[in-house]
């Protein structure tokens, strides 16, 4: 069994990768709004059910539906800030308004998604064909690579985003002080809408290069919601690394814990290791990329 | 230069402001006196934007700024610095100082470059921890990028709220002359202040404030002698800080 290790590893760090991924949403959004985007998951099943859509039903060549699908979520993601948020927002709702509102629509999306599209598992092809990269005694399938590769380039671009763009700085600067924000002439609104743009984004690029994994289904994204909180709270929600990082611990912990006691408890034994880690870390791994809403306001 | 016209602010069923009218001509320093809770630091709320005038005008340079949004009234010439200085704490000094030329992303990086060396210049101290955290400066420190952060902007009207707040005598000192070099080069500064002596020493006309109306105005040197700032101010009715 102990020879099955590496394999294991590698298969946790591929799951993992995506719910880091997942994670970097929660942090963006929570970054520069304080809001925990509890739709964040349904952003990941979008992109590989629009996918689907695009790819088996209107028969557009793979990389075009994948495209479409990043848009078209993209376009929801910031449907939900106009139509969910702002109003929201702009009357100065308690945070908790906004966790419900969120959950409402994470209901209301999986189900437009099982009438419109479809209501079965549904999978895509490998990205690079049955080509393979052998490291070790572990080959990695090149939709493995994919996502691997897929996770360091958000990982890098996000840090060069906000430490070294204006616009990532007036984002940070929106969350911390949103009043002292627009004094500095940001658009605090503008910026809330980039996030969950950029959050629906990441979750749709994450559910495309899972797809081909396994499948997705109109109502995976739930899972998705909560492994990618589960990874960002790991990390230290709102730190981009640790988002990266708790969702490789957490897809590591999955793939040795469904190994070594039984796949039937997988979730259970994950969300027991979560509960621990938290106990003696409450605050993550890393320190948040901004702490928010400290004495100043 | 600035105009406003019976401004009236009110938080739900407080009434902070109830009809204040005031001017500011070009190149002056104006103050506003008056004890805690008179309304001044609303005034200024009001002013750039941050909570809406239920009545009355604001003019800037002619132009009526009365519906323009928080965000685009620094772009109309008027820079903030707020009372508790409110830096964007987990961002570095320049960060901060970068945001406060926000407005100007547009503008050829060179004069932003020598707007943050101008600023730099004026307060050394803050050369040595452009890479610091905000939240990490000391109170004075805080102050001086608060005021750093708002000259970025190149205001052509400043709006400073109790900038003396919690800081040492010295370092207070230090501010005002600082902003009294300012004045000097041309810049029109509007400052809410509690400490009446500190203000009316520094400004050459003032307002007194007083639950939210104008009771008083004139030229400083005068109202240092009028008996109705001492009574406001020894009267009971709040304190003067020290």
């Amino acid at each position: 069994m102990l020879n099955l290790v590496p394999l294991l590893l590698a298969n946790g760090i591929v799951f993992g990768a995506i719910y880091g991924i997942n994670a970097v949403g929660f942090s963006i959004l929570y970054n520069s709004t304080n809001i925990i985007n509890f739709t964040q998951g349904e952003f990941v099943m979008l992109g590989g059910m629009l996918t689907y859509a695009l790819y088996e039903q209107a028969h557009l060549p793979l990389w075009l539906a994948a495209l479409g699908a990043i848009a078209a979520t993209t376009a929801i993601g910031l449907l939900v800030e106009r139509l969910a948020i702002r109003p929201l927002w702009r009357r100065q709702a308690k945070d908790w308004t906004y966790v419900f509102m969120l959950f409402a629509v994470a209901t209301v999306l999986p189900n437009l998604v099982m009438l419109l599209i479809s209501r079965d598992a549904h999978t895509l092809p490998a990205f690079g064909g049955a080509a393979t990269l052998k490291l070790g005694s572990v080959t990695f399938t090149s939709q493995a690579v994919w996502v691997l590769a897929l996770t360091l380039v958000i990982a890098v671009a996000l840090h060069g985003f906000y430490n070294h763009t204006l616009l990532g700085k007036a984002m940070k600067a929106s969350a911390v002080n949103a009043r002292a924000a627009a004094w500095m002439g940001i658009p605090v609104e503008r910026m809330v809408a980039l996030s969950f743009a950029l959050a629906a984004l990441l979750g749709a690029l994450g559910g495309i290069v899972f797809t081909p994994l396994t499948s997705t289904q109109f109502n995976a994204g739930v899972s998705f919601t909560l492994k990618g909180f589960g990874a960002a709270i790991i990390g230290g929600l709102g730190n981009i690394t640790g988002a990266i990082v708790g969702g490789l611990m957490l897809g590591i912990l999955e793939a040795l814990s469904t190994a070594f006691i039984s796949s039937l408890y997988g979730d259970a034994v994950t969300y027991a290791i979560l509960f621990v880690i938290l106990l003696v870390r409450p605050t993550g791994f890393f320190r948040p990329l901004v702490e928010l809403r400290e004495q100043e306001i | 230069m600035l105009v406003a016209e019976n401004l009236t602010v009110s938080y739900g069923h407080i009434d902070a402001l109830k009809g204040v009218s005031l001017r500011v001509e070009r190149g002056e320093f104006v103050g506003v006196i008056g004890p805690n809770g008179a309304g001044k630091t609303s005034l200024l709320l009001a002013l750039s934007g941050a909570v809406p005038a239920q009545t009355g005008r604001i003019l800037l340079d002619g132009e009526d700024l009365t519906a323009v949004p928080q965000h685009l009234r620094v772009g109309r010439g008027m820079a903030i610095v707020p009372e508790g200085r409110e830096v964007f704490g987990p961002l570095s000094v320049m960060e901060n100082l970068e945001l406060g030329a926000y407005h100007r992303r547009a503008a050829p990086r060179a004069e932003v470059r020598a707007d943050l060396e101008m600023v730099l210049d004026l307060f050394p101290i803050l050369r040595a921890r452009t890479r610091q955290l905000a939240a990490t400066l000391s109170g004075g420190e805080q102050q001086m990028l608060a005021i750093g952060r708002a000259l970025m902007s190149r205001p052509r009207l400043l709006l400073l709220d109790e900038p003396s707040l919690g800081l040492a005598p010295v370092v207070t000192q230090e501010i005002f002359r600082t902003l009294g070099r300012l004045h000097a080069q041309g810049l029109t500064c509007l400052l809410v202040e509690q400490d009446a002596a500190l203000a009316l020493a520094t400004t050459s006309r003032s307002y007194v404030f007083r639950t939210g109306l104008v009771v008083a105005e004139g030229g400083s040197a005068e109202l240092r002698q009028s008996p109705l700032v001492e009574e406001i101010y020894l009267g009971g009715e709040g304190t003067t800080s020290c």
